[in-house]
C-alpha cells in the first residue's frame, strides 16, 4: 500500500487536522517568562546564591518609580511622590517601599537626640526648596532617591516580592499612578518593570509584524507559483507544525521565553521549504509535455520527493538537536519543540499535502507558462548555471575569502546578555533606562554576602574599605552598607566634637544597641535591607551604572580580588551575575551545539550517500555561510546574546535543506545520462527554484522586523534575512561549484 | 519590633485602668469587670518575647519593664535583658501633664543617656502612640461598648464586646471575648475602619499576682500582627505589684566618666 495516504485521504487529513486543533486547545496554558534567572539551570551558583540571598533580605529586585519635572524639590511633586509611596506600599507582591521621606535625621541638640524623619515638614515656598536641596545634599539616606545635580528627577523605590507575577504588580502599579495625576511625568524603572515592557514589546511587535511578514511571506508564494494552492499548501504546513510545537510547549509546562520567538521562525523558514518543493514539482510535471491527471501527480510527487524530504528533515532535526547541548534551558526546549515540529511538517509534507493536493485539479500548462515569464528566474538560473560551470575555481576561491573575511569578523563580535540593551529609540522604558543609569546610580545590583558577627566593628571596617574602594570605580553608581546607616546612628549619640561622631563604634555591643534602639523607633525596614533579622548576615550592595556583562565581568574579578582573604564574605550574587553567566553559556552553548550540529550533518549525509565526501562537501558550504554569518554579526556591532546565537540554528536547518535538494535532483539528473554542466542546469531550474522561492519569501516576510523598536526583533529580522541569503548564494553558487569541479563519485549512479 | 512594643504597651494600659467593679451585666460593666481584676498601678514585670517575622525567623528578646505614677507624673521604664549584646539597655517614658514629656535612652555599651522630646511624632516612632492614647484617652468613660452576641471558646462561654472610640471618626474597633464564670479576657480583635482584622491577641494561663493575689495577669500573650505579617509570643515570667516604687527606680544608670552634659539635662527634664 505504496499510496495508503490517497486511498485513506479523508482519515488522514481529519486525523491530522485533530492533532494540530487538540494542540491549539493547549495555547491557553502557555505563558510568557522574560526572567533571565530561569534561563540558568537552579543549580548554577549565582542562582543558588541568589535564592539564598532572596530568603535572607526578601525580594531583591526593585522597581523605581521617578517623577521627571523642571525641578522636583517642590510642595505638590513631594506631596504626590509621599502618596505613590504609601499607596504603592501597600500593594500585594511589594515587600516594601522606600522614599526619601523614609530617610532619617539624626543628630543631637542639647543632649536631646534629634530623629526625626527627613522632609517631614515640605517647604511651601523658594527659599525653603533651597534650603531643602542643601538637606538633601546633606543626608546618604535622601540623596540617593534625587538627581542631585540638577533636581529634575526624584524616586521611589519599591521591593518586589520575587514570587509575585511582573505583569500584575505593573499593572496595579499603573493603577495607582492614574490615581495620583500631577504635572510630572512619571517613568518605571527596575529589572521587573524591563522584563515586562520586553514581554510587551514582543507581544505587541508581534501581534503587528508577523502577521506582516506572514502576508508578505503569501504575497511571494502566490507570486512564485500564481495559485493559491502553492501560497496555500506550504503555508498550512508550517502553520500546523508552529502549532503542534507550540501544543507540545503547553503540555510540558514550557514556557515562552525571550528566544521562543525564534522557533517559529525556524519552523517558517525550514518547514516552509518541503511544502514548496512540493509544490514547485507538482508544477513542473504539470506542464510537462503529457501532463498527468493530479491523482498521478500526487502519487509522482511523492515518490521523488519523499526521500529527499525525509533525509533533509532528519539530518536538519539531527542539527537542531545539537542544542540539547545547551547549558542555557530554553535554547535546549526550543531544540526540541523544533526538532518536533519539523519531524510534524515532514509528515504533512509527504502525506497530508499530496493527500490534500489530490482534491484539487492541476493548474493549466498556459497558466505555468505565464508564472515561469513573471518569475523570470529562469534565466538568472541560467545566468547562475553558466557562472558555475564555467568558473567554478573562482567561485569556490571568492567563498573561501569571504569565509576567511567571515573568521576576521569574528573577532569583533560582541557577547551581551543585558536585557536593558534591547531599547532603541525613545520609548520610555530606554530613557528610564538611561536615567536610571545617569542620575540614580543603576537599577542592577551585586551583592556582597557576609555572614557570622556582622555587626561587629571588625567586619564594619572591612566593609567601610570596600566601600570605598568600589565607590571609585567608574562602572559603579552607589554602594551602601550597614556602614552608613551605623555611622549615621552614631551620631545621635554623640557630639558632632566628640570621638565617635559619625564612626563606626569600638564595641560589638554598642553597635547592636545603636541597631536596637533604632529598630525600637519602628525603623525595621530600614535596617533589613542590609542586616537580616538576627542579625546573622549582612550585604554590601553595589549598583551598577554600566550593566554591560564587559563592565560586570570586570567588576566581579575586582570585588572577588577585594575579598578573597575575608573569612566572613559568603558569597558575591546578583542578577547582574546571571547575565555573565548566561553569556559564558551562550558562547560555550553556541560552540559545542553548532560543533555537534556539524559532526551530525556529516555523518548523517555521509551514510546517505555511503561517502565521506558528501559529507565534507555539505558541511563545507554550511560552515562558510556561519562564518559569514558571525563575520557581519561582528563587523555591523550585533551582539551575540541568547537570542541571535541561536540564529546559526536556523541556518543549518535551512542550509541542509537546500543542500540535500539540491544534491539529490543533481544526482538524479546524472541518472538520466547527462553531463555535468546540463544536470546543472536542469537542477538549478527545477530544484533551484523552489529553493530560490523559499529563501525569497522567508527573506521579504523577516526584512519586515527590522522595522521593530524592539533591537532583538530588529537583529531577528536582520539575522535571518542574512542567514537566508548565505544560505541561498551557498545552495544556488557554491555547492554547484564544489560539484562540477570536483566531480564527486557519489553523485554517479553505480 | 515595634509591634511587640505596642503590644506591652497595650496589655500595660489595660491593667492601668481605674474601674468601677460592679455586678451589672451591661457590655461597660462587663468591661470594666474583667479589666478591674487586672493589676492597676505601680507594678514591675520581667516578659520573654519570642517575634517570628513572616519568613518564620524568630527573635528573642527579654524586658523588665517598671510602671509607676508620681502625681501627674506617669513612666514607664523598660530594660533590656535579652540578647545579651543589648542587654543594660534601657528607655524610659515619662509623661508630664499638660507639656511634652520626654523619652529618655540609655545605652550601656557607651554610657551616653540620649532623649527624645515625647512629641506625638516621636512618640509614633518609638511604638509608643498605643501608650499614649492608652494614657491619655482610654478612660472608659471616652469609650463606645457594644454587646454583640455571646460565643464560645474552648468550650467555655463568653461575652463578646464590642469596643470603639467615641472621638474616633474612623470606625475602626475592636472585640473582646470576656469569658462568663471568670471574668477574663481571653481574646482581643482589632478591626480597621474597612472592617479588616489588624491583629488578634489570645491571653491564657492567668495566675494571680505577686503582692496582690485579688488580681490576675495572663501569662502567656500572642498577638498575631496580620498588618506586618508578625506573631509575638510574650510570656511573663514574673508580674508584681509595686507599691514601693519611687522615682529612683526611675533614673538612668550613670557610670563614672558618663556625659555629665546628658545626665544634666535628664535631672532637669525631670
Amino acid at each position: 500500500m505504496k499510496f495508503w495516504f490517497i486511498k485513506y485521504r479523508l482519515s488522514l487529513l481529519i486525523a491530522l487536522l485533530g492533532i494540530t486543533i487538540g494542540s491549539l486547545t493547549l495555547f491557553p496554558r502557555l505563558e510568557i517568562d522574560p526572567d533571565l534567572d530561569n534561563y540558568v539551570p537552579v543549580e548554577m551558583d549565582n542562582r543558588v546564591n541568589m535564592n539564598h540571598m532572596d530568603s535572607i533580605f526578601g525580594g531583591s529586585e526593585m522597581i523605581l518609580v521617578m517623577l521627571k519635572d523642571e525641578d522636583v524639590v517642590k510642595r505638590s511633586t513631594l506631596k504626590r511622590l509621599k502618596n505613590l509611596s504609601e499607596e504603592l506600599g501597600n500593594l500585594e507582591g511589594i515587600d516594601r517601599s522606600v522614599s526619601p521621606f523614609d530617610a532619617q535625621t539624626i543628630s543631637t541638640e542639647d543632649g536631646f537626640i534629634i530623629m526625626e524623619p527627613f522632609m517631614e515638614n515640605i517647604p511651601g515656598d523658594q527659599a525653603g526648596y533651597n534650603e531643602l536641596k542643601s538637606e538633601i545634599l546633606g543626608n546618604r539616606m535622601a540623596s540617593r532617591f534625587f538627581s542631585t545635580d540638577d533636581f529634575e528627577l526624584v524616586s521611589l523605590m519599591l521591593m518586589k516580592d520575587s514570587d509575585y507575577s511582573d505583569d500584575l504588580l505593573i499593572t496595579a502599579i499603573d493603577s495607582v499612578l492614574l490615581e495620583h495625576p500631577g504635572t510630572e511625568e512619571v517613568l518605571l524603572g527596575g529589572l521587573p518593570y524591563v522584563r515586562y515592557s520586553i514581554t510587551g514589546n514582543i507581544k505587541k511587535d508581534l501581534k503587528v509584524l508577523l502577521p506582516v511578514a506572514l502576508l508578505l511571506m503569501i504575497f511571494m508564494l502566490f507570486a512564485s507559483f500564481r495559485e493559491w494552492k502553492g501560497v496555500f499548501m506550504p503555508f498550512s504546513v508550517v502553520i500546523m507544525s508552529m502549532i503542534l510545537s507550540f501544543g507540545v510547549m503547553a503540555l510540558l509546562g514550557w514556557n515562552i521565553s525571550l528566544i521562543t520567538v525564534l522557533m517559529p521562525i525556524m519552523l517558517i523558514a525550514i518547514a516552509n521549504d518541503y511544502g514548496i518543493h512540493m509544490i514547485a514539482r507538482y508544477q513542473e510535471l504539470a506542464q510537462s509535455e503529457n501532463p498527468p491527471s493530479m491523482l498521478e501527480i500526487c502519487r509522482q510527487i511523492y515518490t521523488d520527493l519523499k526521500r529527499p524530504i525525509i533525509i533533509a528533515g532528519l539530518t536538519t532535526i539531527g542539527g537542531i538537536l545539537g542544542l540539547l547541548t545547551h547549558t542555557m534551558i530554553p535554547a535546549a526546549q526550543i531544540g526540541v519543540l523544533t526538532a518536533i515540529g519539523i519531524g510534524f511538517s515532514l509528515i504533512l509534507s509527504i502525506w497530508f499535502l499530496p493527500a490534500m493536493l489530490s482534491y484539487f485539479q492541476p493548474v493549466g500548462k498556459v497558466r505555468v507558462k505565464k508564472i515561469r515569464r513573471v518569475m523570470s528566474a529562469d534565466k538568472w538560473l541560467r545566468k547562475i548555471s553558466h557562472m558555475v560551470t564555467n568558473h567554478p575555481k573562482q567561485v569556490i576561491i571568492t567563498s573561501v575569502l569571504v569565509g576567511v573575511l567571515g573568521i576576521t569578523g569574528i573577532f569583533f563580535i560582541k557577547v551581551d546578555t543585558n536585557i536593558e540593551g534591547y531599547f532603541l529609540g525613545n520609548s520610555k522604558v530606554s530613557r528610564s533606562i538611561k536615567l536610571i543609569n545617569e542620575k540614580l546610580g543603576g537599577s542592577q545590583f551585586i551583592s556582597i554576602l557576609f555572614s557570622g558577627e556582622v555587626l561587629s566593628p571588625e567586619i564594619l571596617q572591612r566593609m567601610e574599605y570596600y566601600e570605598k574602594v568600589l565607590s571609585e570605580d567608574p562602572a559603579v553608581g552607589t554602594v551602601s552598607s550597614p556602614v552608613t546607616l551605623v555611622k549615621e546612628l552614631s551620631k545621635g549619640f554623640y557630639n558632632v566634637d566628640e570621638e565617635g561622631y559619625n564612626q563606626i563604634p569600638s564595641t560589638l555591643n554598642e553597635v547592636y544597641q545603636f541597631i536596637e534602639i533604632f529598630t525600637m523607633g519602628g525603623n525595621e525596614e530600614a535596617v533589613e535591607q542590609f542586616v537580616d533579622y538576627n542579625y546573622e548576615n549582612s550585604r554590601l550592595l553595589v549598583s551598577l551604572k554600566d550593566g554591560s556583562n564587559m563592565e560586570g565581568k570586570r567588576l566581579l574579578k575586582k570585588m572577588q580580588e577585594l575579598v578573597k582573604d575575608d573569612p566572613d564574605v559568603s558569597f558575591i550574587a546578583g542578577s547582574s551575575l546571571t547575565k555573565i553567566q548566561l553569556a559564558d553559556m551562550v558562547v560555550s552553548g553556541q560552540i559545542k551545539s553548532l560543533m555537534l550540529a556539524m559532526v551530525v550533518v556529516f555523518v548523517l549525509l555521509a551514510l546517505i550517500f555511503r561517502s565521506g565526501r558528501a559529507g565534507f562537501i555539505s558541511v563545507l558550504p554550511l560552515s562558510v555561510a556561519i562564518l559569514v554569518l558571525f563575520g557581519l554579526m561582528g563587523f555591523f556591532g550585533i551582539t551575540l546574546d541568547i537570542a541571535t546565537a541561536l540564529i546559526s540554528s536556523i541556518m543549518i536547518g535551512v542550509g541542509i535543506d537546500y543542500t540535500i535538494h539540491y544534491l539529490w535532483r543533481f544526482k538524479e539528473e546524472l541518472a538520466k545520462g547527462v553531463g555535468h554542466k546540463e544536470a546543472t542546469l536542469k537542477t538549478l531550474t527545477t530544484t533551484g527554484r523552489g529553493i530560490i522561492i523559499n529563501a525569497l519569501s522567508v527573506i521579504i516576510g523577516f526584512m519586515v522586523l527590522t522595522l521593530s523598536n524592539f533591537a532583538p526583533l530588529r537583529f531577528f529580522g536582520a539575522l535571518v534575512v542574512i542567514s537566508i541569503t548565505t544560505c541561498l548564494i551557498c545552495a544556488l553558487v557554491l555547492i554547484p561549484s564544489i560539484v562540477v569541479l570536483v566531480k564527486p563519485r557519489f553523485l554517479e549512479t553505480k | 519590633m515595634q509591634n511587640s512594643v505596642k503590644t506591652i504597651i497595650f496589655i500595660i494600659s489595660l491593667l492601668l485602668f481605674h474601674v468601677l467593679l460592679s455586678a451589672q451585666e451591661d457590655p461597660r460593666q462587663i468591661y470594666d469587670r474583667a479589666t478591674g481584676q487586672m493589676l492597676s498601678g505601680n507594678m514591675e514585670i520581667m516578659m520573654e518575647l519570642d517575634i517570628k517575622d513572616k519568613k518564620g525567623r524568630v527573635k528573642e528578646k527579654g524586658f523588665e519593664v517598671l510602671v509607676a505614677s508620681f502625681g501627674d507624673v506617669e513612666k514607664t521604664k523598660m530594660s533590656w535583658q535579652k540578647p545579651e549584646a543589648a542587654k543594660g539597655t534601657t528607655v524610659i517614658f515619662t509623661e508630664l501633664p499638660d507639656e511634652t514629656g520626654v523619652i529618655e535612652v540609655y545605652t550601656p555599651s557607651n554610657g551616653k543617656i540620649r532623649k527624645l522630646k515625647a512629641t506625638p511624632e516621636n512618640m509614633a516612632m518609638v511604638g509608643s502612640e498605643a501608650q499614649m492614647t492608652g494614657m491619655t484617652s482610654r478612660d472608659p468613660d471616652d469609650l463606645m461598648f457594644t454587646h454583640l452576641p455571646s460565643q464560645e471558646i474552648e468550650g467555655k462561654p463568653c461575652h463578646r464586646i464590642e469596643v470603639k472610640d467615641k472621638n474616633s471618626t474612623d470606625q475602626a474597633r475592636g472585640e473582646l471575648l470576656v469569658e462568663m464564670d471568670t471574668y477574663r479576657i481571653v481574646q482581643i480583635t482589632v478591626f480597621d475602619k474597612n472592617g479588616t482584622k489588624t491583629s488578634f491577641v489570645t491571653l491564657s494561663d492567668f495566675q494571680p499576682v505577686e503582692g496582690m493575689e485579688t488580681k490576675v495577669q495572663p501569662m502567656r500573650i500572642i498577638t498575631e500582627d496580620y498588618e506586618n505579617k508578625k506573631q509575638t509570643e510574650m510570656r511573663v515570667l514574673k508580674v508584681a505589684s509595686r507599691t514601693d516604687l519611687t522615682e529612683d527606680d526611675f533614673l538612668l544608670p550613670l557610670r563614672a566618666g558618663d556625659v555629665a552634659e546628658s545626665s544634666s539635662t535628664f535631672r532637669n527634664a525631670d
